[in-house]
């Protein structure tokens, strides 16, 4: 039974390794993978250009300004937009009644008081009628819709046609027309479609009804088999999505920097160059270094060569890039040549602000070592970008945060440019370069910002329960697991680096030395008591348990119970079963000034046999204190993601040597045994049944160990003769 | 309620697929044994994400048409409709009336008399499916169509649906999951329990009968799939065990399954004896003065496993 217990002794902590999850979890990405390159500052998420809702955005908005141009360019153009792209059928009849009545209406929106104002009755007749040909060929876009030659929605069309037909003015004459377009492609009825395009395509006025229209020409290109005419069509009017699906359809596929070129060749100053091109670097800066190696590579000789043969606008942006492309392939004094450049070119504010970012990072990626000097134009560059962090927040970043912060940082999740571009100076570059200059307390102070900074911004936190409470309520609250603090890159460090970097910390934290002390004091995390913790935790590691108890007495009831260590894990750290001993804030604190109070005896203990036997429970105790007992000493136990934190090997090195030391004080303590029963008894408890049964033969252990000899046969120093 | 039996003297089939191309064979078939009807399945409706990503009850799984339908033959329209579909998106029987007359349109098929919907109906869904019918044959009646359904053998004991016509699923009987299962397609033993008492069901009934074949995948005791390879002669790769059992004796890919070596392949096809048991049984069972026989399904290849006269005995009216 007993051996039994002993194996399952072993076994239960593998049981339990999943238990607590105070552990750095698995990242999606490191803080250095950020995707940084911004010269298209809209889209950071990394969609696909071609497919970009904002191009649908734009194209609306232009439309509002073509009205806006035939009507009144006082009316706003939401005013404009939610009439003509909002309001349904019966609205717009009503709005015509309206007109045609000449009541007068309590109506709100701009565009319809101007149309009622001016009797324009042209305008509300024409948006009825596109209203319908939308409405038509939206239903026939639903799974339900099966197309019959003469159906309700081909009559429709048919009308809409003929309707559109009839118009003989000239200010809508364009708008008409691309209703008839729309329907007679909607009819599949492409022969007529083209011969109308041939028609009238001179009647458009430049802008937006006529890039509409010639889309759907170019789709009846396409239909009727003129692939070439149609890729050219769409080209002209960017339309990327299908003049990609020509090509797919003569089989001419291009890669997606193939795409890219062939845009730059086209037209290096078109609208859809740089959404491709950041679009297609993040997607390059997610892969490894060698791996990116040859599209930047291509990239640089592409830029090359297009500067000698052609002069494309926005160098600024050309220059930001080449300077880029030159750092991942780590030509540094060809990064900093054309970032320089590109500051020399009149950016717009939103690139010389992304140039910047990008000018710090270069800046600390070949700092060659942390000094005052460098901590100073590094700190004096990092208020700029905290101020940036601030102010450029907004609602919807600012909601997400709240909701899903906490995992997107856990996970090494983007979210939210400013915040993500700190982070990945900071944790990145910042941090190591501290550490290789012996800073370690600094680089502390660096990650607890990196870490926190976003978090004490906001203030705000969704719980699992979707309550939104502040961080300081979420911290102490004791039915929400907390599990942020125990598996950032902070915590990850304070946990592997030496005790004695984190008991600077918290010097000074108490006691700023400078105002760089005071800006990260600010906006980080600075619980006393959630470092005191870590620190008598880190102690009782070390076996400093004297030093432990002090830190341990720090810490309130209220925080260990907000900490919700999973509490059958309180084991007791002096016995041989899994007994549980619930202690709250005392389990540690007790078992660090019981392990004191044993080393005082043992340095004053005069009976070799009572000194041995203190030195025994002792052992037990550190023995104890990583294996079952582990959350005695850690925040988790084999640490499944290990492979992601190498630093952890520090902690295993650690437990390793706390194992030697186990031995060492077993093997020194059995040799003081002057009293063969207490010897006996000793063995006998440390599951030594062979040694005690030979070693001390004339011993009431030794007597029950042989009645019982079924059950207590030890294997283990049959053939090495006695252990100790 | 009008009663719907073919009284012209003509035959009935299924047609199951995915695309409607009839070969010769089957044209022979229709024309060998009088076919005067063919239940058409149009399109099968899911509870699935439409274009904009809303789930709603739609139609999937369209047959296209690369036929024309033979002259002189009626097409029953057919739908079957998922209890998912029925329990959380009811509301779609105009859309399903108008698609049923595009399709007839578009496809040539006039003069249609019948619709049928094909539902596994339980006791949850029952209400929902009966509501469906009831909105459905108020516009089929519209155009005088009649509504007819499909009746599974568990369905029986239950009232029946507010359809002019049923048309009882004599095929399909066992389960496929169950490793001691001998034939899941038609047995007598599966059938007999539903059918130990006279039954008065309250809408006519014809019967339907498999004429099918299909593989089973047995791996380690558990069903993997159903195949549709019938023909397990390859001496090189199955080995004939007792039974209809066969033993795959080495992997390969059969229908885009992985087949491993070990495997079981449990061969069932529709037995003529069951199949005249069965047919007696119902008859027997099932209280009303006249029935149609329908075969399930046209299908050049399983229909060849039967004989000329096999087919007529199984239309054939005692």
């Amino acid at each position: 039974m007993k051996r039994f217990l002993f194996i399952l002794m072993w076994l239960l902590p593998v049981v339990y390794r999943h238990a607590l999850a105070h552990t750095p979890v698995y990242r999606y990405y490191r803080p250095d993978e950020y995707c940084t390159f911004r010269v298209w500052g809209k889209n950071m998420k990394g969609e696909a250009p071609f497919q970009l809702s904002m191009d649908l955005e734009k194209q609306q908005m232009d439309n509002c300004r073509s009205w806006a141009e035939i009507t009144s360019p006082s009316i706003p153009l939401a005013a404009i937009r939610e009439v003509v792209y909002h309001w349904s059928f019966e609205q717009l009849k009503q709005l015509d009644q309206d007109v045609v009545s000449g009541k007068k209406r309590t109506e709100r929106n701009a565009f319809a008081q101007w149309l009622i104002r001016h009797k324009d009755t042209e305008v509300t007749a024409f948006l009825m009628l596109a209203k319908r040909c939308e409405t038509v060929r939206q239903s026939q876009n639903t799974a339900w819709y099966y197309p019959v030659e003469g159906d309700a929605v081909e009559w429709e069309l048919e009308e809409i046609i003929r309707q559109a037909g009839a118009y003989r003015g000239k200010r809508l004459y364009d708008r008409y027309t691309l209703q008839m377009l729309r329907a007679y492609i909607a009819n599949r009825r492409y022969t007529e479609c083209l011969n109308l395009w041939l028609e009238r395509k001179n009647a458009f006025r430049e802008g937006v009804i006529q890039e509409m229209a010639k889309g759907y020409a170019a789709g009846a290109y396409c239909h009727i088999g003129e692939i070439g005419t149609a890729e050219d069509m769409f080209f002209e009017i960017e339309d990327i999505s299908s003049y990609l699906y020509c090509l797919n359809k003569r089989k001419a596929k291009l890669s997606s920097w193939g795409i890219f070129y062939y845009l730059c060749n086209k037209n290096p100053n078109g609208d859809k160059v740089f959404p491709c091109l950041q679009y297609l670097v993040h997607k390059e800066e997610t892969r490894s270094k060698e791996d990116s190696r040859i599209a930047f590579e291509a990239l640089i000789s592409f830029l090359s060569t297009e500067f000698k043969e052609r002069q494309p606008d926005n160098r600024a942006a050309w220059y930001y890039t080449l300077s880029y492309a030159y750092d991942r392939i780590d030509i540094p004094e060809k990064a900093w040549k054309y970032i320089r450049l590109a500051e020399q070119y009149n950016p717009d504010p939103d690139l010389r602000e992304a140039i910047r970012v990008f000018r710090i990072y270069l800046n600390v990626k070949h700092a060659q070592k942390y000094d005052i000097e460098f901590e100073n134009e590094l700190y004096r560059e990092l208020v700029w970008l905290d101020n940036k962090i601030v102010s450029c927040l907004d609602s919807v970043t600012r909601n997400t945060i709240i909701e899903s912060g906490i995992s997107n940082h856990s996970c090494g999740m983007s979210q939210y440019y400013w915040n993500d571009m700190m982070r990945k100076i900071v944790i990145s570059q910042v941090v190591p370069l501290c550490q290789s200059s012996g800073y370690y307390t600094r680089a502390l102070q660096w990650l607890n910002y990196a870490d926190n900074r976003i978090f004490t911004l906001v203030d705000k936190v969704q719980t699992w329960e979707g309550e939104i409470v502040s961080w300081q309520a979420y911290r102490n609250r004791k039915n929400i697991y907390n599990s942020y603090d125990y598996c950032n890159d902070f915590f990850t460090n304070l946990d592997t680096l030496d005790v004695k970097y984190a008991e600077r910390l918290l010097h000074r934290m108490e006691n700023p030395l400078c105002s760089l002390d005071t800006f990260l004091n600010e906006r980080s995390y600075t619980d006393r008591q959630y470092l005191c913790e870590i620190i008598g935790t880190k102690l009782i590691a070390s076996m400093r348990y004297g030093e432990a108890v002090v830190y341990l007495r720090s810490v309130s009831d209220g925080f260990i119970e907000s900490r919700n260590i999973y509490s059958p894990l309180e084991r007791d750290p002096f016995g041989r079963t899994l007994k549980r001993e619930v202690q709250g804030k005392r389990y540690k604190l007790n078992f660090a000034e019981k392990m004191y109070t044993l080393e005082q005896r043992i340095r004053q203990a005069d009976n070799p046999n009572d000194k041995a036997e203190y030195m025994l429970t002792y052992a037990l105790g550190v023995q104890n204190s990583i294996l079952q007992c582990w959350v005695l000493t850690s925040y988790a136990y084999g640490i499944p993601h290990q492979f992601h934190n190498p630093s952890y090997d520090k902690n295993k090195r650690t437990q390793k040597e706390l194992c030697l030391k186990v031995n060492q004080i077993k093997e020194h303590a059995f040799q003081l045994f002057t009293d063969k029963e207490r010897a006996a008894k000793a063995c006998y408890d440390w599951n030594l049944f062979k040694t005690a049964a030979t070693k001390y033969p004339d011993t009431k252990a030794a007597a029950y160990i042989r009645r019982h000899c079924d059950q207590l046969v030890d294997y283990k120093d049959l053939n090495r003769g006695y252990l100790y | 309620m009008t009663t719907l039996t073919d009284t012209s003297g003509g035959n009935a089939v299924y047609y199951w697929k995915t695309t409607f191309q009839l070969n010769n064979t089957e044209r022979r078939f229709l024309q060998t044994h009088q076919i005067k009807k063919i239940y058409l399945r149009f399109f099968d409706v899911d509870f699935e994400q439409d274009q904009d990503g809303t789930f709603k009850s739609i139609p999937i799984a369209t047959t296209r048409f690369l036929d024309t339908v033979p002259a002189g033959i009626e097409v029953v329209p057919t739908v079957y409709i998922t209890t998912k579909a029925i329990a959380s998106d009811p509301q779609f029987a105009h859309l399903l009336f108008n698609r049923i007359k595009a399709m007839a349109k578009r496809n040539k098929i006039r003069d249609i008399h019948e619709v049928q919907l094909d539902c596994d109906w339980t006791n949850s869904t029952r209400y929902a499916f009966f509501d469906f019918c009831s909105t459905l044959d108020s516009c089929l009646s519209a155009d005088s169509v009649k509504l007819s359904a499909t009746i599974r053998l568990h369905q029986l004991k239950q009232k029946a649906p507010p359809v002019d016509k049923g048309i009882l699923m004599l095929y399909n009987t066992g389960s496929i999951h169950n490793p001691n299962t001998k034939n899941s397609i038609l047995s007598y033993d599966d059938v007999e329990p539903y059918l130990r008492s006279d039954i008065r069901y309250g809408i006519p009934l014809d019967f339907a009968f498999p004429v099918y074949s299909w593989g089973i995948l047995i791996r380690r005791n558990r069903t993997q799939c159903i195949l549709r390879t019938t023909d397990y002669g390859d001496t090189s790769l199955y080995e004939k065990q007792e039974g209809n059992r066969y033993k795959v004796l080495k992997e390969h890919f059969l229908e885009n399954h992985h087949l491993q070596a070990g495997d079981i392949i449990r061969l069932e096809t529709s037995q003529m004896k069951e199949i005249r048991e069965v047919k007696e049984l119902v008859r027997s069972k099932i209280k009303q003065a006249s029935y149609q026989s329908v075969i399930y399904h046209l299908d050049s290849l399983q229909l060849s496993q039967f004989t000329e006269q096999e087919i007529r005995t199984i239309y054939k009216n005692d």
